[in-house]
């Protein structure tokens, strides 16, 4: 084990490499969202006369030189503040916190259905290649792979709404009836649960369903995969037969497979919540999902830049975050991994 | 009941060893799914206490002959016909969970290049004690201590805190034996080495051999040894059996078989790894493919001795001389 102080450090230049790439994205957007032309036109369409032009870049910033206004956006973050949705004239930040507890519930429940079916059909495959459960699993991941995900979303609507009405209609998180409960984490899941609101539960778990289902569907088939895969070669370790050899029993010579497939599926799962929160858009445009997906599609279409860069580098920082989470938990597992990364 | 000899109750021909036998191996075949055979009436002779070396070419059959033993052969091979008794129990066709109550408590084996033979996730010491707990149901603090014991007996400096390093720590000498002392932890009656030292330095090799043979004798353990080294053989075993594509071609005394080899296939592997100075010896042709369709002598095709009746009759394996075994029409 180490000291702490290696884990001050190792922490320390993680968090900095995080800021500088949170850095680069920031300049990234900043230059493609500009690149895209000047919003001003478009806002106020060809009718507008120069005086008006004029009057919205000034209120814009928009008449400041680029680098200028790149930095006053940095300094702007540095602070925390993400600047001003023009059109719902209310601050980016505000919006995000709104929105982020819906994709994240989206995001984390998707992940979870489909850590619940991937993982386990892998490692069942895996002890038998080519078994019935390994072909029917590999038919769902081809499913799962070649389908988009939003026609994965609309053919679910279509069977469990429309056809067996077992599912409300997408449109949001909750009964219209139904009053949200106090807010803890946003997640409607949870606080509902927590203020022992079973009707509100119910509602939001019938919401959450479809969409989440989709997700698992669509996005989780590499997990799948890869832990099939590495459970193949596992089980045919050179250290799988040694334990044979001494009589251990199965169950424990499984574990032992497991626990070194474990480092590659989690860092496949985080790379897969990254993508969750970042690639909900299609899925949440779908359901009408109230999350940072779709405030970042409407911003886009009406032209409206700040939340756009605001999503971006939201979703950026948690990536990271997930990422920074992966290592430590692929650290704690793999005594290589934590010795490579002094 | 039938009252039917069935091919897995034959007994070995190479009976009559001094000594209580410890395991024998009886026309024992071994064959991948899709019917090519990788033994062919394989036979094998293990006196307690004894040390029996295997030899002959890559391919021929020794690592599957070790495997079948164990009752862990690869996916898809299978053993299907002959015997392994191991004393008076006969191993093939027991239930894996009786076998496994075997391996390691009364049959334990050291594989080639042991750093990956171990869990590269858990502290070797660990691993060792948890193969001790599985079959004997000591205390946790028990095993451990027989572990820290056993490492620093075979040798490893700081036993106590090496135990809680992991395979990839120790070097290729030092991982050797602490797989060494996960096969000994539970004093099996007989511990099977495959190539034990291939890969590792010339003084290693002494060293880890030297840590084996110490063991053993000290055990009264038995020894069987899978090497391509004649020498090893030599200084380490004191029996030899010969095989050749999953047959068992000579079996007896070192000396004897090796310095009065029965079959002109022992004499030829003699003289190839232990060439006489300034001499480059080797067998024309190759060792058959298996699945190759087999009439009289095997290795009739590479034998300078061969005639007519080596192709068609195959040669039975008989004691042409005392305590020593061969199959070979022209002895
Ligand atoms: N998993 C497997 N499936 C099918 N055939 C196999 C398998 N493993 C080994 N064989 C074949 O079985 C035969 C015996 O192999 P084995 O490994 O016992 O040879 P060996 O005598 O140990 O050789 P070496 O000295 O190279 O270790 C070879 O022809 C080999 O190709
Ligand atoms: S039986 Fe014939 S072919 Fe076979 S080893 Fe003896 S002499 Fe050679
Ligand atoms: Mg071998």
């Amino acid at each position: 084990m180490r000291s702490s102080s290696f884990w001050l450090v190792y922490l320390g230049r993680r968090v900095a490499a995080a800021l500088l790439a949170l850095f680069g994205v920031a300049l990234l957007v900043f230059v493609v969202t500009r690149l895209l032309g000047d919003p001003v036109n478009l806002i106020l369409g060809a009718r507008a006369t120069p005086e008006q032009i004029a009057a919205l870049r000034r209120e814009l910033g928009y008449d400041k030189p680029i680098v200028e206004q790149f930095l006053t956006y940095i300094g702007n973050l540095l602070q925390g503040d993400l600047g001003v949705s023009r059109y719902t004239q209310l601050p980016v930040t505000e919006e995000l916190a709104n929105r982020l507890p819906a994709t994240l519930e989206l995001a984390l429940a998707g992940l979870f259905l489909g850590l619940l079916w991937t993982v386990p059909l892998g490692v069942i495959a895996a002890t038998r290649p080519g078994g019935w459960v390994d072909r029917v699993s590999q038919a769902i991941v081809e499913f799962g792979v070649a389908i988009p995900s939003f026609f994965c979303g609309l053919l679910l609507v279509l069977l469990f709404t429309y056809l067996l009405g077992i599912t409300p209609p997408p449109v949001g998180r909750l009964d219209i009836g139904t009053a949200a409960p106090a807010r803890v984490t946003g997640l409607l899941t949870v606080d509902s649960l927590l203020a022992g609101d079973l009707r509100a539960f119910g509602s939001s778990l019938k919401y959450l369903a479809l969409p989440a289902i989709t997700l698992a569907l669509t996005s989780c088939p590499p997990i799948l995969q890869l832990t099939r895969n590495t459970m193949i070669g596992a089980l045919r370790s050179n250290y799988v037969r040694g334990a044979r050899s001494f009589g251990l029993p199965e169950r424990t010579v499984r574990w032992y497979a497991l626990k070194n497939s474990l480092v590659p599926v989690f860092t496949m799962t985080a790379m897969t919540f990254g993508f969750l929160i970042g690639g909900t858009v299609l899925v949440e445009t779908v359901f009408s999902w109230p999350g940072i997906g779709l405030y970042a599609v409407q911003s886009m279409q009406r032209f409206d830049y700040e939340p756009v860069l605001g999503v971006v580098l939201l979703a950026s920082a948690i990536y990271i975050l997930v990422y920074l989470i992966a290592d430590l938990v692929s650290m704690a597992i793999d005594p290589r991994v934590r010795e490579g990364a002094s | 009941m039938t009252t039917e000899t069935t091919p897995r109750e034959r007994r070995t021909a190479l009976r009559g060893l001094p000594g209580e036998p410890l395991l024998e191996v009886a026309g024992l075949e071994v064959a991948t799914a899709a019917g090519v055979k990788l033994l062919h009436g394989m036979e094998l002779a293990v006196p307690a206490g004894a040390r029996v070396g295997i030899v002959g070419e890559s391919g021929s059959g020794k690592s599957m002959t070790a495997a079948a033993v164990l009752g862990l052969l690869p996916d898809g091979v299978r053993a299907t016909a002959g015997s392994v008794r191991l004393r008076d129990r006969e191993l093939s066709g027991l239930p894996e969970r009786e076998l496994r109550a075997i391996r390691g408590r009364e049959i334990s084996i050291v594989y080639q290049n042991a750093v990956t033979s171990l869990n590269p996730l858990m502290p070797v010491g660990e691993q060792i004690a948890r193969v001790c707990r599985t079959h004997t149901g000591v205390s946790k603090e028990a095993a451990r201590e027989r572990t820290v014991e056993l490492l620093d007996r075979l040798g490893i400096a700081d036993a106590r805190s090496r135990a809680n390093d992991y395979p990839h720590h120790f070097s290729g000498g030092m991982a050797q034996r602490v797989a060494i002392a996960m096969a000994l932890i539970c004093d099996p009656a007989l511990l099977i080495a495959d190539e034990p030292t291939t890969g590792l330095d010339a003084t290693i090799q002494a060293q880890v051999l030297d840590v084996i043979d110490g063991s053993v004798r000290e055990r009264e353990a038995a020894l069987l040894l899978i090497s391509h080294d004649l020498g090893v053989i030599r200084a380490m075993c004191d029996h030899v059996a010969v095989v050749y594509a999953g047959e068992l071609l000579e079996f007896g005394a070192t000396e004897e078989v090796l310095g009065n080899p029965l079959s002109p296939y022992t004499a030829g592997l003699v003289r190839c790894l232990e060439p006489a100075d300034g001499e480059i010896a080797y067998i024309p042709g190759r060792i058959p493919a298996p699945g190759t369709p087999r009439r009289g002598c095997v290795f009739a095709p590479r034998c300078e001795q061969a005639t007519d009746s080596c192709r068609t009759r195959q040669p039975e394996l008989s004691e042409l001389r005392p305590h020593h075994w061969a199959s070979c029409h022209h002895q």
